[in-house]
Protein backbone atom coordinates (compact mmCIF):
# COMPACT_ATOMS: atom_id res chain seq x y z
CA UNK A 1 0.00 0.00 0.00
CA UNK A 2 1.32 3.46 -0.88
CA UNK A 3 0.67 5.58 2.16
CA UNK A 4 0.55 8.85 0.25
CA UNK A 5 -2.41 7.71 -1.89
CA UNK A 6 -4.64 6.51 0.92
CA UNK A 7 -5.02 7.25 4.62
CA UNK A 8 -4.86 3.76 6.12
CA UNK A 9 -6.69 4.71 9.33
CA UNK A 10 -9.66 6.22 7.52
CA UNK A 11 -9.97 3.30 5.15
CA UNK A 12 -9.70 0.73 7.91
CA UNK A 13 -12.36 2.53 9.96
CA UNK A 14 -14.57 2.61 6.89
CA UNK A 15 -14.31 -1.14 6.40
CA UNK A 16 -15.01 -1.72 10.10
CA UNK A 17 -18.17 0.35 9.92
CA UNK A 18 -20.18 -2.47 8.44
CA UNK A 19 -18.53 -5.28 10.37
CA UNK A 20 -16.34 -8.09 9.10
CA UNK A 21 -19.15 -9.80 7.18
CA UNK A 22 -19.61 -6.75 4.98
CA UNK A 23 -16.00 -5.53 4.78
CA UNK A 24 -14.94 -7.82 1.94
CA UNK A 25 -17.98 -7.03 -0.19
CA UNK A 26 -17.60 -3.31 0.46
CA UNK A 27 -13.91 -3.39 -0.44
CA UNK A 28 -14.70 -5.28 -3.64
CA UNK A 29 -17.41 -2.77 -4.59
CA UNK A 30 -15.12 0.18 -3.88
CA UNK A 31 -12.46 -1.28 -6.17
CA UNK A 32 -15.02 -1.78 -8.92
CA UNK A 33 -16.31 1.79 -8.54
CA UNK A 34 -12.81 3.25 -8.78
CA UNK A 35 -12.14 1.11 -11.85
CA UNK A 36 -15.35 2.31 -13.50
CA UNK A 37 -14.67 5.99 -12.84
CA UNK A 38 -11.06 5.62 -13.93
CA UNK A 39 -12.21 4.04 -17.18
CA UNK A 40 -14.88 6.71 -17.75
CA UNK A 41 -12.42 9.57 -17.27
CA UNK A 42 -9.99 7.96 -19.69
CA UNK A 43 -12.76 7.85 -22.28
CA UNK A 44 -13.36 11.58 -21.80
CA UNK A 45 -9.69 12.56 -22.30
CA UNK A 46 -9.29 15.03 -25.16
CA UNK A 47 -7.75 13.50 -28.26
CA UNK A 48 -5.07 15.88 -29.57
CA UNK A 49 -5.77 17.45 -32.96
CA UNK A 50 -9.07 15.57 -33.30
CA UNK A 51 -11.18 18.72 -33.07
CA UNK A 52 -13.76 16.83 -31.04
CA UNK A 53 -15.58 18.77 -28.31
CA UNK A 54 -15.11 17.68 -24.71
CA UNK A 55 -18.13 16.27 -22.93
CA UNK A 56 -17.95 18.79 -20.08
CA UNK A 57 -21.15 17.61 -18.40
CA UNK A 58 -19.99 14.00 -18.29
CA UNK A 59 -16.55 15.02 -16.99
CA UNK A 60 -18.19 17.19 -14.34
CA UNK A 61 -20.45 14.36 -13.16
CA UNK A 62 -17.66 11.78 -13.10
CA UNK A 63 -15.18 14.08 -11.34
CA UNK A 64 -17.85 14.91 -8.78
CA UNK A 65 -18.55 11.24 -8.13
CA UNK A 66 -14.83 10.54 -7.92
CA UNK A 67 -14.48 13.32 -5.34
CA UNK A 68 -17.23 11.89 -3.13
CA UNK A 69 -15.79 8.40 -3.29
CA UNK A 70 -12.23 9.63 -2.70
CA UNK A 71 -13.31 11.59 0.39
CA UNK A 72 -15.09 8.54 1.76
CA UNK A 73 -12.18 6.09 1.43
CA UNK A 74 -9.63 8.55 2.82
CA UNK A 75 -7.72 9.24 -0.40
CA UNK A 76 -5.11 11.91 0.26
CA UNK A 77 -4.65 13.89 -2.97
CA UNK A 78 -7.48 12.62 -5.15
CA UNK A 79 -10.31 14.72 -3.61
CA UNK A 80 -8.50 17.97 -4.37
CA UNK A 81 -7.56 16.90 -7.90
CA UNK A 82 -11.13 15.77 -8.58
CA UNK A 83 -12.53 19.04 -7.26
CA UNK A 84 -10.25 21.01 -9.58
CA UNK A 85 -11.34 18.96 -12.59
CA UNK A 86 -14.99 19.33 -11.54
CA UNK A 87 -14.67 23.13 -11.48
CA UNK A 88 -12.81 23.22 -14.80
CA UNK A 89 -15.54 21.15 -16.41
CA UNK A 90 -18.17 23.42 -14.91
CA UNK A 91 -16.36 26.40 -16.42
CA UNK A 92 -15.91 24.53 -19.72
CA UNK A 93 -12.16 25.11 -19.54
CA UNK A 94 -10.92 22.51 -22.03
CA UNK A 95 -7.29 23.69 -21.99
CA UNK A 96 -7.02 23.35 -18.23
CA UNK A 97 -8.75 19.98 -18.32
CA UNK A 98 -6.27 18.67 -20.85
CA UNK A 99 -3.66 19.02 -18.10
CA UNK A 100 -5.75 18.25 -15.03
CA UNK A 101 -7.68 15.22 -16.21
CA UNK A 102 -4.63 12.97 -16.70
CA UNK A 103 -3.56 13.87 -13.15
CA UNK A 104 -6.93 12.72 -11.80
CA UNK A 105 -6.71 9.53 -13.82
CA UNK A 106 -3.18 8.78 -12.57
CA UNK A 107 -4.06 9.49 -8.97
CA UNK A 108 -7.23 7.42 -9.09
CA UNK A 109 -5.15 4.57 -10.47
CA UNK A 110 -2.79 4.90 -7.49
CA UNK A 111 -5.72 4.86 -5.08
CA UNK A 112 -7.22 1.81 -6.76
CA UNK A 113 -3.85 0.02 -6.57
CA UNK A 114 -3.54 0.95 -2.90
CA UNK A 115 -7.02 -0.38 -2.24
CA UNK A 116 -6.27 -3.65 -4.01
CA UNK A 117 -3.03 -4.15 -2.10
CA UNK A 118 -4.73 -3.36 1.16
CA UNK A 119 -7.53 -5.83 0.48
CA UNK A 120 -5.10 -8.58 -0.52
CA UNK A 121 -3.35 -8.18 2.83
CA UNK A 122 -6.58 -8.24 4.85
CA UNK B 1 -17.33 3.90 15.02
CA UNK B 2 -19.84 1.45 16.37
CA UNK B 3 -23.28 2.95 16.67
CA UNK B 4 -26.18 0.94 17.90
CA UNK B 5 -29.71 1.97 18.61
CA UNK B 6 -31.06 -1.02 20.41
CA UNK B 7 -34.29 0.71 21.31
CA UNK B 8 -34.91 1.72 17.72
CA UNK B 9 -37.40 -0.62 16.18
CA UNK B 10 -36.86 -1.55 12.57
CA UNK B 11 -38.72 0.73 10.20
CA UNK B 12 -39.15 0.27 6.50
CA UNK B 13 -40.15 3.80 5.60
CA UNK B 14 -36.72 5.04 4.63
CA UNK B 15 -35.61 5.56 1.03
CA UNK B 16 -31.90 5.83 0.22
CA UNK B 17 -31.09 7.44 -3.13
CA UNK B 18 -27.39 7.12 -3.98
CA UNK B 19 -25.97 6.32 -7.41
CA UNK B 20 -22.47 5.18 -6.40
CA UNK B 21 -22.89 1.46 -5.59
CA UNK B 22 -20.21 1.28 -2.89
CA UNK B 23 -21.56 4.35 -1.10
CA UNK B 24 -25.09 2.97 -1.32
CA UNK B 25 -23.82 -0.28 0.21
CA UNK B 26 -21.96 1.62 2.95
CA UNK B 27 -24.92 3.82 3.97
CA UNK B 28 -27.36 0.92 3.82
CA UNK B 29 -25.06 -1.10 6.10
CA UNK B 30 -24.74 1.73 8.64
CA UNK B 31 -28.50 2.22 8.65
CA UNK B 32 -29.25 -1.47 8.98
CA UNK B 33 -26.95 -1.74 12.01
CA UNK B 34 -28.92 1.11 13.58
CA UNK B 35 -32.22 -0.68 12.96
CA UNK B 36 -33.33 1.01 9.74
CA UNK B 37 -34.30 -0.96 6.67
CA UNK B 38 -33.46 1.22 3.67
CA UNK B 39 -35.16 0.84 0.32
CA UNK B 40 -32.50 1.78 -2.26
CA UNK B 41 -32.61 3.64 -5.55
CA UNK B 42 -29.74 4.54 -7.89
CA UNK B 43 -31.24 7.31 -10.00
CA UNK B 44 -33.99 9.91 -9.95
CA UNK B 45 -36.56 7.93 -11.90
CA UNK B 46 -36.16 4.84 -9.75
CA UNK B 47 -36.27 7.04 -6.64
CA UNK B 48 -39.58 8.65 -7.61
CA UNK B 49 -41.07 5.29 -8.53
CA UNK B 50 -40.08 3.70 -5.20
CA UNK B 51 -41.16 6.81 -3.32
CA UNK B 52 -44.63 6.65 -4.84
CA UNK B 53 -44.88 2.96 -3.93
CA UNK B 54 -43.61 3.08 -0.37
CA UNK B 55 -44.40 6.67 0.73
CA UNK B 56 -41.46 6.76 3.17
CA UNK B 57 -41.33 9.21 6.06
CA UNK B 58 -37.62 9.84 5.54
CA UNK B 59 -35.52 10.05 2.36
CA UNK B 60 -31.73 10.22 2.09
CA UNK B 61 -31.13 11.87 -1.27
CA UNK B 62 -27.88 12.40 -3.16
CA UNK B 63 -28.24 15.73 -4.95
CA UNK B 64 -26.30 14.74 -8.06
CA UNK B 65 -27.95 11.84 -9.83
CA UNK B 66 -27.07 10.44 -13.25
CA UNK B 67 -30.46 11.11 -14.83
CA UNK B 68 -31.81 14.10 -12.93
CA UNK B 69 -31.21 16.97 -10.57
CA UNK B 70 -31.74 15.90 -6.97
CA UNK B 71 -33.45 19.22 -6.19
CA UNK B 72 -36.11 18.46 -8.79
CA UNK B 73 -36.57 14.97 -7.37
CA UNK B 74 -36.91 16.44 -3.88
CA UNK B 75 -39.57 18.93 -4.97
CA UNK B 76 -41.58 16.16 -6.65
CA UNK B 77 -41.42 14.03 -3.53
CA UNK B 78 -42.51 16.90 -1.28
CA UNK B 79 -45.35 17.74 -3.64
CA UNK B 80 -46.52 14.14 -3.38
CA UNK B 81 -46.10 13.90 0.38
CA UNK B 82 -45.22 17.16 2.19
CA UNK B 83 -44.64 15.47 5.55
CA UNK B 84 -41.62 13.56 4.21
CA UNK B 85 -38.30 14.56 5.75
CA UNK B 86 -35.62 14.69 3.07
CA UNK B 87 -31.97 14.60 4.07
CA UNK B 88 -29.78 15.82 1.25
CA UNK B 89 -26.38 14.19 0.77
CA UNK B 90 -23.78 15.91 -1.34
CA UNK B 91 -20.06 16.15 -1.94
CA UNK B 92 -20.58 19.84 -2.71
CA UNK B 93 -20.68 21.50 0.69
CA UNK B 94 -21.06 25.16 -0.17
CA UNK B 95 -23.17 27.47 1.96
CA UNK B 96 -25.29 28.37 -1.05
CA UNK B 97 -26.03 24.73 -1.81
CA UNK B 98 -27.11 24.13 1.77
CA UNK B 99 -29.31 27.21 1.88
CA UNK B 100 -30.86 26.42 -1.50
CA UNK B 101 -31.61 22.83 -0.48
CA UNK B 102 -33.06 23.88 2.86
CA UNK B 103 -35.24 26.52 1.27
CA UNK B 104 -36.47 23.96 -1.23
CA UNK B 105 -37.64 21.85 1.70
CA UNK B 106 -34.67 19.70 2.75
CA UNK B 107 -34.81 18.71 6.39
CA UNK B 108 -31.05 18.35 6.76
CA UNK B 109 -27.92 18.69 4.68
CA UNK B 110 -25.05 16.19 4.97
CA UNK B 111 -21.66 16.63 3.34
CA UNK B 112 -19.55 13.67 2.23
CA UNK B 113 -17.69 11.93 3.72
CA UNK B 114 -20.50 10.94 6.04
CA UNK B 115 -19.65 9.82 9.55
CA UNK B 116 -21.90 7.02 10.78
CA UNK B 117 -22.91 8.91 13.94
CA UNK B 118 -23.89 12.00 11.98
CA UNK B 119 -25.81 9.91 9.46
CA UNK B 120 -27.77 8.00 12.07
CA UNK B 121 -28.52 11.04 14.22
CA UNK B 122 -29.80 12.90 11.15
CA UNK B 123 -32.05 9.96 10.20
CA UNK B 124 -33.30 9.50 13.77
CA UNK B 125 -34.09 13.20 14.03
CA UNK B 126 -35.85 13.25 10.67
CA UNK B 127 -37.83 10.13 11.55
CA UNK B 128 -38.98 11.67 14.85
CA UNK B 129 -39.99 14.87 13.06
CA UNK B 130 -41.90 13.02 10.36
CA UNK B 131 -43.87 11.16 13.03
CA UNK B 132 -44.68 14.38 14.86
CA UNK B 133 -46.08 16.04 11.77
CA UNK B 134 -48.40 13.25 10.68
CA UNK B 135 -51.82 14.57 9.78
CA UNK B 136 -54.40 14.41 12.55
CA UNK B 137 -56.30 11.52 11.03
CA UNK B 138 -53.15 9.40 11.03
CA UNK B 139 -51.69 10.62 14.30
CA UNK B 140 -54.78 9.78 16.26
CA UNK B 141 -54.21 6.14 15.56
CA UNK B 142 -50.42 6.09 15.79
CA UNK B 143 -49.44 8.53 18.50
CA UNK B 144 -49.45 7.63 22.14
CA UNK B 145 -51.71 9.43 24.51
CA UNK B 146 -48.92 11.24 26.29
CA UNK B 147 -48.40 13.19 23.09
CA UNK B 148 -51.07 15.37 24.74
CA UNK B 149 -52.66 16.22 21.42
CA UNK B 150 -55.97 15.99 23.23
CA UNK B 151 -55.16 18.74 25.68
CA UNK B 152 -57.21 21.32 23.83
CA UNK B 153 -60.44 19.39 24.24
CA UNK B 154 -62.84 21.05 26.62
CA UNK B 155 -65.71 23.44 27.08
CA UNK B 156 -64.44 25.73 29.82
CA UNK B 157 -64.58 29.46 29.39
CA UNK B 158 -60.80 29.78 29.73
CA UNK B 159 -60.24 27.39 26.83
CA UNK B 160 -62.91 29.09 24.77
CA UNK B 161 -61.09 32.37 25.29
CA UNK B 162 -57.78 30.75 24.39
CA UNK B 163 -59.19 29.37 21.13
CA UNK B 164 -60.47 32.83 20.22
CA UNK B 165 -57.10 34.36 20.97
CA UNK B 166 -55.29 31.74 18.86
CA UNK B 167 -57.48 32.58 15.86
CA UNK B 168 -56.84 36.29 16.33
CA UNK B 169 -53.06 36.16 16.73
CA UNK B 170 -52.62 33.64 13.91
CA UNK B 171 -53.39 36.41 11.43
CA UNK B 172 -50.54 38.53 12.76
CA UNK B 173 -46.77 38.25 12.33
CA UNK B 174 -46.14 39.58 15.83
CA UNK B 175 -44.13 37.37 18.19
CA UNK B 176 -46.21 35.33 20.62
CA UNK B 177 -45.14 34.31 24.11
CA UNK B 178 -46.98 31.27 25.46
CA UNK B 179 -46.99 30.88 29.24
CA UNK B 180 -48.19 28.02 31.32
CA UNK B 181 -47.24 25.29 33.71
CA UNK B 182 -45.48 22.16 32.59
CA UNK B 183 -47.81 19.74 30.83
CA UNK B 184 -50.51 22.25 29.95
CA UNK B 185 -49.96 22.06 26.18
CA UNK B 186 -47.93 25.17 25.36
CA UNK B 187 -46.40 23.58 22.27
CA UNK B 188 -49.83 22.53 21.08
CA UNK B 189 -51.00 26.11 21.53
CA UNK B 190 -48.04 27.33 19.45
CA UNK B 191 -48.76 24.70 16.79
CA UNK B 192 -52.37 25.82 16.70
CA UNK B 193 -51.26 29.41 16.02
CA UNK B 194 -48.99 28.13 13.23
CA UNK B 195 -51.65 25.89 11.68
CA UNK B 196 -54.19 28.71 11.62
CA UNK B 197 -51.69 31.14 10.07
CA UNK B 198 -50.77 31.78 6.45
CA UNK B 199 -47.54 29.90 7.20
CA UNK B 200 -49.28 26.61 7.90
CA UNK B 201 -47.97 24.91 4.76
CA UNK B 202 -44.41 25.55 5.87
CA UNK B 203 -42.48 24.15 8.78
CA UNK B 204 -43.05 24.42 12.50
CA UNK B 205 -39.61 23.92 14.03
CA UNK B 206 -39.11 23.40 17.76
CA UNK B 207 -35.97 24.61 19.53
CA UNK B 208 -35.87 23.77 23.24
CA UNK B 209 -33.09 25.79 24.88
CA UNK B 210 -33.21 23.66 28.03
CA UNK B 211 -32.61 20.48 26.08
CA UNK B 212 -29.58 21.70 24.13
CA UNK B 213 -26.21 22.24 25.86
CA UNK B 214 -25.32 25.93 25.88
CA UNK B 215 -22.12 25.38 23.90
CA UNK B 216 -24.14 23.77 21.09
CA UNK B 217 -27.05 26.20 20.98
CA UNK B 218 -25.48 28.67 18.57
CA UNK B 219 -24.67 26.01 15.96
CA UNK B 220 -28.06 24.33 16.38
CA UNK B 221 -29.94 27.61 15.98
CA UNK B 222 -27.88 29.37 13.30
CA UNK B 223 -26.32 26.36 11.58
CA UNK B 224 -22.70 25.35 11.47
CA UNK B 225 -20.14 25.92 8.74
CA UNK B 226 -18.15 22.70 8.50
CA UNK B 227 -14.51 23.22 7.79
CA UNK B 228 -11.94 20.56 7.16
CA UNK B 229 -8.79 19.99 5.16
CA UNK B 230 -10.87 18.26 2.57
CA UNK B 231 -11.79 20.34 -0.45
CA UNK B 232 -15.40 19.85 0.44
CA UNK B 233 -16.53 22.08 3.25
CA UNK B 234 -20.14 22.84 3.97
CA UNK B 235 -22.89 23.94 6.27
CA UNK B 236 -25.25 22.14 8.58
CA UNK B 237 -28.59 23.91 8.55
CA UNK B 238 -29.76 25.40 11.84
CA UNK B 239 -33.27 25.70 13.22
CA UNK B 240 -33.71 29.23 11.84
CA UNK B 241 -33.09 28.18 8.24
CA UNK B 242 -35.27 25.10 8.69
CA UNK B 243 -38.10 27.34 9.84
CA UNK B 244 -37.72 29.74 6.91
CA UNK B 245 -41.20 30.84 5.74
CA UNK B 246 -42.65 28.99 8.71
CA UNK B 247 -42.62 29.24 12.49
CA UNK B 248 -39.80 28.79 15.00
CA UNK B 249 -40.97 27.65 18.44
CA UNK B 250 -38.43 28.67 21.08
CA UNK B 251 -38.92 26.91 24.40
CA UNK B 252 -37.38 28.07 27.68
CA UNK B 253 -35.50 31.00 26.22
CA UNK B 254 -34.19 31.88 29.67
CA UNK B 255 -31.86 28.88 29.23
CA UNK B 256 -30.39 30.32 26.04
CA UNK B 257 -26.69 31.27 26.36
CA UNK B 258 -26.10 35.07 26.51
CA UNK B 259 -24.03 35.07 23.31
CA UNK B 260 -26.81 33.25 21.45
CA UNK B 261 -29.38 35.70 22.83
CA UNK B 262 -27.25 38.52 21.39
CA UNK B 263 -27.14 36.85 17.96
CA UNK B 264 -30.87 36.17 18.07
CA UNK B 265 -31.52 39.83 18.86
CA UNK B 266 -29.35 40.83 15.90
CA UNK B 267 -31.34 38.49 13.67
CA UNK B 268 -34.64 39.92 14.89
CA UNK B 269 -33.39 43.43 14.12
CA UNK B 270 -31.97 42.67 10.67
CA UNK B 271 -33.76 39.58 9.41
CA UNK B 272 -30.47 38.03 8.32
CA UNK B 273 -28.17 35.44 9.86
CA UNK B 274 -24.98 33.60 8.95
CA UNK B 275 -23.98 30.10 10.01
CA UNK B 276 -21.72 29.77 13.01
CA UNK B 277 -18.11 29.51 11.93
CA UNK B 278 -18.44 31.64 8.82
CA UNK B 279 -20.48 32.02 5.71
CA UNK B 280 -22.72 34.51 3.99
CA UNK B 281 -25.55 36.36 5.69
CA UNK B 282 -28.85 34.87 4.53
CA UNK B 283 -32.25 36.55 4.74
CA UNK B 284 -34.66 34.39 6.72
CA UNK B 285 -38.39 34.93 7.06
CA UNK B 286 -39.63 33.32 10.24
CA UNK B 287 -42.29 33.92 12.87
CA UNK B 288 -41.12 33.37 16.42
CA UNK B 289 -43.30 31.85 19.12
CA UNK B 290 -41.73 31.48 22.57
CA UNK B 291 -42.89 29.42 25.50
CA UNK B 292 -41.88 29.27 29.12
CA UNK B 293 -43.02 27.82 32.40
CA UNK B 294 -41.44 30.72 34.30
CA UNK B 295 -42.40 34.38 34.19
CA UNK B 296 -40.15 35.90 31.46
CA UNK B 297 -40.30 39.32 33.12
CA UNK B 298 -38.81 37.78 36.24
CA UNK B 299 -36.13 36.06 34.13
CA UNK B 300 -35.32 39.44 32.59
CA UNK B 301 -35.07 41.10 35.99
CA UNK B 302 -32.78 38.34 37.25
CA UNK B 303 -30.51 38.84 34.24
CA UNK B 304 -31.16 35.49 32.56
CA UNK B 305 -32.98 37.06 29.64
CA UNK B 306 -31.71 40.19 27.86
CA UNK B 307 -34.02 43.13 28.36
CA UNK B 308 -33.92 44.18 24.70
CA UNK B 309 -34.66 40.61 23.61
CA UNK B 310 -37.53 40.35 26.10
CA UNK B 311 -39.22 43.42 24.63
CA UNK B 312 -38.70 42.06 21.10
CA UNK B 313 -40.32 38.73 21.94
CA UNK B 314 -42.88 39.47 24.63
CA UNK B 315 -45.38 41.13 22.32
CA UNK B 316 -48.50 38.94 22.51
CA UNK B 317 -48.69 36.90 25.74
CA UNK B 318 -50.93 33.83 25.79
CA UNK B 319 -51.62 31.88 28.95
CA UNK B 320 -52.48 28.18 28.69
CA UNK B 321 -54.45 27.46 31.86
CA UNK B 322 -53.55 24.59 34.16
CA UNK B 323 -55.92 21.64 34.22
CA UNK B 324 -57.23 22.48 37.71
CA UNK B 325 -58.58 25.80 36.39
CA UNK B 326 -60.48 24.21 33.52
CA UNK B 327 -63.45 22.99 35.51
CA UNK B 328 -65.24 20.05 33.96
CA UNK B 329 -62.68 19.86 31.12
CA UNK B 330 -60.69 17.41 33.21
CA UNK B 331 -63.44 14.83 32.97
CA UNK B 332 -64.04 15.43 29.26
CA UNK B 333 -60.34 14.87 28.70
CA UNK B 334 -60.23 11.89 31.06
CA UNK B 335 -63.04 10.08 29.22
CA UNK B 336 -61.37 10.75 25.87
CA UNK B 337 -57.96 9.58 27.08
CA UNK B 338 -59.38 6.57 28.89
CA UNK B 339 -60.69 5.07 25.67
CA UNK B 340 -57.33 5.60 23.93
CA UNK B 341 -55.32 4.14 26.80
CA UNK B 342 -57.65 1.16 27.15
CA UNK B 343 -57.22 0.41 23.44
CA UNK B 344 -53.44 0.62 23.76
CA UNK B 345 -53.45 -1.71 26.76
CA UNK B 346 -55.98 -4.13 25.32
CA UNK B 347 -58.56 -3.48 28.08
CA UNK B 348 -62.21 -2.49 28.05
CA UNK B 349 -62.88 0.74 29.92
CA UNK B 350 -65.85 2.87 29.02
CA UNK B 351 -66.10 5.63 31.61
CA UNK B 352 -65.60 7.17 35.04
CA UNK B 353 -67.74 6.68 38.11
CA UNK B 354 -69.46 9.71 39.66
CA UNK B 355 -67.09 9.63 42.64
CA UNK B 356 -64.09 9.54 40.31
CA UNK B 357 -65.27 12.58 38.36
CA UNK B 358 -65.74 14.44 41.66
CA UNK B 359 -62.19 13.59 42.70
CA UNK B 360 -60.84 14.59 39.32
CA UNK B 361 -62.54 17.98 39.58
CA UNK B 362 -60.97 18.59 42.99
CA UNK B 363 -57.47 17.31 42.37
CA UNK B 364 -54.75 19.94 41.92
CA UNK B 365 -53.18 18.22 38.86
CA UNK B 366 -49.81 19.86 39.36
CA UNK B 367 -48.47 17.73 36.51
CA UNK B 368 -51.45 18.74 34.38
CA UNK B 369 -52.33 16.49 31.48
CA UNK B 370 -49.25 14.28 31.87
CA UNK B 371 -50.33 13.49 35.42
CA UNK B 372 -53.88 12.73 34.29
CA UNK B 373 -52.56 10.36 31.63
CA UNK B 374 -50.39 8.59 34.23
CA UNK B 375 -53.31 8.21 36.66
CA UNK B 376 -55.53 6.74 33.95
CA UNK B 377 -52.84 4.43 32.65
CA UNK B 378 -52.20 3.12 36.14
CA UNK B 379 -55.89 2.38 36.59
CA UNK B 380 -56.17 0.65 33.23
CA UNK B 381 -53.03 -1.44 33.61
CA UNK B 382 -53.77 -2.66 37.13
CA UNK B 383 -57.51 -3.17 36.89
CA UNK B 384 -60.25 -4.46 34.65
CA UNK B 385 -63.03 -2.20 33.43
CA UNK B 386 -65.41 -1.05 32.46
CA UNK B 387 -65.62 1.93 34.91
CA UNK B 388 -62.78 3.76 36.67
CA UNK B 389 -63.68 3.88 40.36
CA UNK B 390 -61.90 5.71 43.22
CA UNK B 391 -60.42 2.40 44.39
CA UNK B 392 -58.35 2.36 41.19
CA UNK B 393 -56.79 5.78 41.86
CA UNK B 394 -53.47 6.49 43.61
CA UNK B 395 -53.84 7.03 47.38
CA UNK B 396 -52.46 10.56 47.29
CA UNK B 397 -55.23 11.56 44.90
CA UNK B 398 -57.87 10.00 47.12
CA UNK B 399 -56.58 11.59 50.28
CA UNK B 400 -56.42 14.99 48.70
CA UNK B 401 -59.94 14.72 47.39
CA UNK B 402 -61.51 13.39 50.58
CA UNK B 403 -61.93 16.68 52.36
CA UNK B 404 -63.06 18.53 49.28
CA UNK B 405 -65.69 16.01 48.37
CA UNK B 406 -66.88 15.88 51.97
CA UNK B 407 -67.62 19.58 51.82
CA UNK B 408 -68.85 20.03 48.31
CA UNK B 409 -70.39 16.75 47.30
CA UNK B 410 -72.10 15.27 50.30
CA UNK B 411 -72.56 18.32 52.51
CA UNK B 412 -71.28 18.62 56.03
CA UNK B 413 -71.40 15.61 58.33
CA UNK B 414 -74.03 15.86 61.01
CA UNK B 415 -73.08 18.38 63.69
CA UNK B 416 -69.84 19.30 61.99
CA UNK B 417 -68.69 22.78 61.10
CA UNK B 418 -66.72 23.56 57.93
CA UNK B 419 -63.62 23.89 60.11
CA UNK B 420 -64.15 20.34 61.41
CA UNK B 421 -64.12 18.97 57.90
CA UNK B 422 -60.78 20.65 57.28
CA UNK B 423 -59.19 19.16 60.38
CA UNK B 424 -55.95 17.37 59.66
CA UNK B 425 -55.08 19.66 56.78
CA UNK B 426 -52.24 22.15 56.98
CA UNK B 427 -52.89 25.88 56.52
CA UNK B 428 -51.13 25.73 53.15
CA UNK B 429 -53.40 22.87 52.03
CA UNK B 430 -56.51 24.70 53.18
CA UNK B 431 -55.38 27.85 51.39
CA UNK B 432 -54.81 25.92 48.18
CA UNK B 433 -58.17 24.21 48.52
CA UNK B 434 -59.99 27.51 49.03
CA UNK B 435 -58.26 29.27 46.15
CA UNK B 436 -58.61 26.42 43.63
CA UNK B 437 -62.27 26.05 44.58
CA UNK B 438 -62.82 29.75 43.98
CA UNK B 439 -61.13 29.59 40.59
CA UNK B 440 -63.27 26.60 39.64
CA UNK B 441 -66.46 28.32 40.75
CA UNK B 442 -65.49 31.19 38.50
CA UNK B 443 -64.94 29.00 35.45
CA UNK B 444 -61.19 29.33 35.60
CA UNK B 445 -61.08 33.11 35.87
CA UNK B 446 -58.33 34.15 38.27
CA UNK B 447 -59.41 37.82 38.41
CA UNK B 448 -62.98 36.82 39.33
CA UNK B 449 -61.72 34.34 41.95
CA UNK B 450 -59.49 37.05 43.36
CA UNK B 451 -62.46 39.42 43.64
CA UNK B 452 -64.50 36.74 45.40
CA UNK B 453 -61.71 36.13 47.91
CA UNK B 454 -60.89 39.85 48.16
CA UNK B 455 -57.24 39.37 47.30
CA UNK B 456 -55.09 40.57 44.38
CA UNK B 457 -54.93 38.34 41.27
CA UNK B 458 -51.14 38.50 41.51
CA UNK B 459 -51.40 36.79 44.90
CA UNK B 460 -53.17 33.86 43.28
CA UNK B 461 -50.65 33.66 40.45
CA UNK B 462 -47.81 33.74 42.97
CA UNK B 463 -49.43 31.03 45.09
CA UNK B 464 -49.99 28.83 42.07
CA UNK B 465 -46.36 29.12 41.09
CA UNK B 466 -45.35 28.02 44.58
CA UNK B 467 -47.71 25.02 44.40
CA UNK B 468 -46.33 24.02 41.05
CA UNK B 469 -42.69 24.24 42.16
Amino acid sequence: MTSEALDRKIFLALLETGGSDVAAALAEQLTQDFARLHSDLQAYLPIPDSGADLNFQAIYMTAHEMKGLALTVGAVALPELSLRAEKMAQNKDGAALAVALPEVIDESDRVRTALTQFIENM
Amino acid sequence: MNVTMSSQSTISSLLLVEDTPSLQMLYRTILRKAGYNAICASNGQEALSKFAESRPGVVLLDLMLPDSDGMVVMREMLALQPSTRIIVITANGSVNAAVEATRAGAHDFLVKPLGDIRLISAVANAHAESQRDLPADISSSEQTTDAIDSSFLGQSEVMHQLHKKISAVAKSMAPVFVLGESGTGKELCARAVHLKSARSKNRFVTFNCSAIPREMQEAELFGQAQRSNAPSSGIRAGALIKADAGTLFLENIHDMAPAVQARLLHFLQNGTAAPTGGGDQVRIDVRIICAATRDPAEEMRSGKLREDLYYRLFVIPMHVPPLRDRGEDVNILARHLLVQIAQEEGKTFTGLSGDTTAIFRKAPWRGNLRELVNVLRLAVVLHDGPIVTPQMLPPELLSYADAASAVTQTGLPSGATPADVLSGMTMAEIEELVITSAIRRNAGSVPKAARELDIAPSTIYRKRESWAS
